[in-house]
């Protein structure tokens, strides 16, 4: 009875954290048919930043041939010094290994917030 | 009194088929459901048992010629609650079915939750003969239920303090509480109760705040009865069931405990599940206090590294205030520095303001590093562009991202000079205005390639005052940056407290809005020579 018990118990408590998971605040989508294509939509803060700087890594380590990581911020609602980061690191990697960063259609807050840290100048920013 | 039921529907009686009759028999012998067969008597002395299957015996510990011939009742105890037989009767009466949940005790006295069944058993001519009783044994069922239901409760409390967490005191008592009521779920008769202290770095707090441990566990079972019933009315000496969790390594003391528990109740306590329970609040209290202990040791940390007062600077009245994030361990980001430089070649005061982005005790420990350095650099009186693309290089290599403000007020041309590397524009205070400073930002520290940071100057007479301050103090996920910070430059105009200082007053601003995830730092410059302010 412990034994079913605890494994019930641990069932919960799994339960809970996927209901907490970040990907409520941030949903984070590659593409099989374009690998180097990232789509980011909700708000990246201290809470999800970790997941997106995985899945760019993912991406950057990823086999399939892809000559640019393309992050699609259209649908970002809010971004923070954390998300900035992620931005900033994917930016020094692909400046080391390659695989360049490019930020596509930034949305409205993204734009400013890269105007007002003086990150516009340096990071690329395309149009799609 | 048997009633007619043709109003319900009731399954009419059959003839029953003399070939079938042996099966039918042996069917409900060999069910694993228990089966209680009684009279349809409902009036005074009730109904009687005319048969019981061995499943029933196997759940009761009753042997078939010990219950034929009693009242359902004799299983009945202490426990059994009187308003559900009432609901019972009422059914029956009117030819209803009746399920319901109660108290049955075994042979042996040990108490057990049934949930039950009738229903009544109609004759071919359609009347009430007899009822049909079938029960389960749902004990285990419901205390599975309700202590994971308690362990639930225990671990949102956790994720809601960590989320939204208060002092230390407060989130330890919050939890101690919902652990206290999670003790109430599992047990609920007497009064439950919580006693822990726990030890934080030189502080130790207490749930109550009067920690009095009790005494030795006095949780062993009251002998157990052979006929519950006679001892009905022994209901004066009352058991107390408490479980001790001590870790000496977690600096954690403290008892999960039931009061006020008569006998009875006492035998139907779930004694395996409050042990589970007690074990549970203990890694929850634990981990409560890891988290407490790091937030603390980052804070200590974070106290360090700034400057413990600003200094006093001729001509010049300085002001600073830091205040950690709210969210986990979020702080260590933010800093503040001032270097006043009055010499014959210089005469000026440095303001430093700094964001790094991160949290805990490593971006504490970057942010120590980033100041240092900084300070060190502007002692060799490097020019700040060639200090902000070293610093810009040392983050680089560091795999730091950090933004930076250096703000340099001159005492002999009255004017400030603003270096910002990807930092917020500072608010300018001129008569009774303040505005956002016009400033062209460099990017921020940490980005790869040969960035260039230019240098805005602006007068800075008499009585004209400039506001430092970090991400924190306006960000928030719900409006716009732009119009925060124009909030922002209008609640500093408005700003005519004079009991308190602006750096204090707008952190408090701030606090009192939406949640307050990011660290904040304020640091203020007034052209003053004197303590006093006027805008």
């Amino acid at each position: 009875v412990t034994q079913c018990l605890v494994s019930q118990t641990a069932r919960a408590v799994r339960a809970t954290l996927v209901a907490m998971s970040p990907s409520d605040l941030l949903q984070v989508h590659t593409h099989n048919d374009d690998p180097g294509l990232i789509d980011a939509i909700g708000q990246i803060d201290a809470h999800t930043a970790p997941h997106l700087h995985e899945v760019i890594a993912t991406v950057r380590a990823a086999s399939t041939p892809a000559t640019s990581i393309r992050l699609n911020l259209s649908g970002i609602t809010f971004i923070d010094s954390s998300g900035l980061r992620v931005l900033v690191r994917a930016h020094n990697k692909g400046r080391e290994d390659g695989l360049p960063l490019q930020i596509v259609d930034p949305s409205q807050s993204v734009r400013r917030l890269l105007t007002i840290t003086g990150l516009s100048g340096e990071l690329e920013i395309v149009e799609s | 009194v048997n009633s007619k039921s043709s109003s319900h529907n009731h399954i009419i009686g059959s003839t029953p088929d003399p070939d079938l009759l042996p099966v039918v028999w042996a069917a409900l012998e060999q069910s694993t459901a228990s089966a209680c067969i009684t009279t349809a008597q409902l009036d005074h002395p009730g109904p009687e048992i005319v048969y019981v299957n061995p499943a029933f015996q196997a759940m009761t510990g009753y042997d078939r010629d010990e219950a034929v011939g009693q009242s359902p009742r004799f299983m009945q105890g202490p426990l059994t609650e009187r308003s559900e037989l009432d609901r019972l009767r009422s059914n029956l009466q009117s030819g209803d079915p009746f399920i319901g949940e109660t108290v049955n005790y075994r042979r042996d006295g040990a108490p057990f939750l049934i949930r039950w069944r009738i229903d009544p058993i109609v004759s071919t001519s359609g009347e009430i003969t007899h009822f049909i009783a079938t029960q389960s044994d749902i004990t285990h069922h419901r205390r599975n239920e309700t202590l994971l239901t308690a362990i639930r409760t225990i671990d949102n409390q956790v994720s809601r303090i960590i989320q939204n967490p208060g002092s230390a005191s407060e989130n330890f008592s919050s939890l101690a509480l919902e652990i206290q009521n999670a003790v109430g779920a599992m047990i609920p008769y007497g009064r439950p109760a919580v006693e822990a202290m726990i030890r934080i770095g030189n502080n130790t707090i207490m749930f109550p705040d009067r920690f009095t441990p009790l005494e030795a566990p006095r949780n062993q079972l009251p002998p157990q009865q052979e006929n519950p019933g006679a001892q009905w009315s022994s209901k004066h000496e009352t058991h107390t069931i408490s479980y001790r969790f001590v870790s000496p390594v977690e600096g954690l003391n403290g008892v999960i405990a039931a009061e006020a528990i008569t006998p009875y109740e006492r035998a139907f306590v779930d004694n395996d599940g409050l042990e589970f329970l007690a074990s549970h609040s203990r890694r929850a209290l634990a981990n409560l206090a890891e988290y407490e202990r790091q937030r603390h040791a980052a804070l200590e940390l974070q106290h360090r590294l700034l400057p413990r007062a600003v200094p006093p600077v001729p001509g010049f009245t300085l002001e600073a205030q830091y205040r950690p994030g709210a969210f986990g361990t979020q702080l260590g980001g933010d800093w503040y520095d001032v270097i006043d430089e009055n010499s014959a070649s210089q005469d000026r005061t440095i303001c430093i303001i700094g964001d790094l982005a991160g949290s805990g005790l490593a971006a504490a420990a970057e942010m120590g590093r980033l100041q240092v350095l900084t300070r060190e650099l502007f002692r060799q009186n490097m020019p700040v562009p060639k200090l902000l693309s070293l610093l810009n290089e040392f983050c680089v290599d560091d795999d730091i991202v950090a933004t930076i403000q250096v703000a340099i007020l001159n005492r002999q041309t009255q004017h400030l000079e603003i270096h910002s590397a990807g930092h917020l524009p500072p608010v300018l205070i001129r008569d009774d205005h303040a505005d956002l400073a016009s400033i062209t930002p460099g990017p921020m520290l940490g980005v790869a390639g040969n960035p260039t940071y230019p240098a805005t100057t602006v007068p800075f007479h008499q009585f004209d005052g400039l506001v430092l301050y970090t991400d924190g103090l306006v960000e928030t996920p719900d409006t716009e940056l732009d119009v925060s910070l124009d909030t922002l430059a209008n609640s500093i105009a408005a700003f005519d407290d004079e009991s308190s200082d602006l750096a204090h007053w707008l952190i408090e601003q701030r606090q009192s809005g939406p949640p307050l995830h990011d660290d904040i730092a304020v640091l203020t410059a007034y052209h003053l020579p004197q303590a006093e302010r006027t805008l």
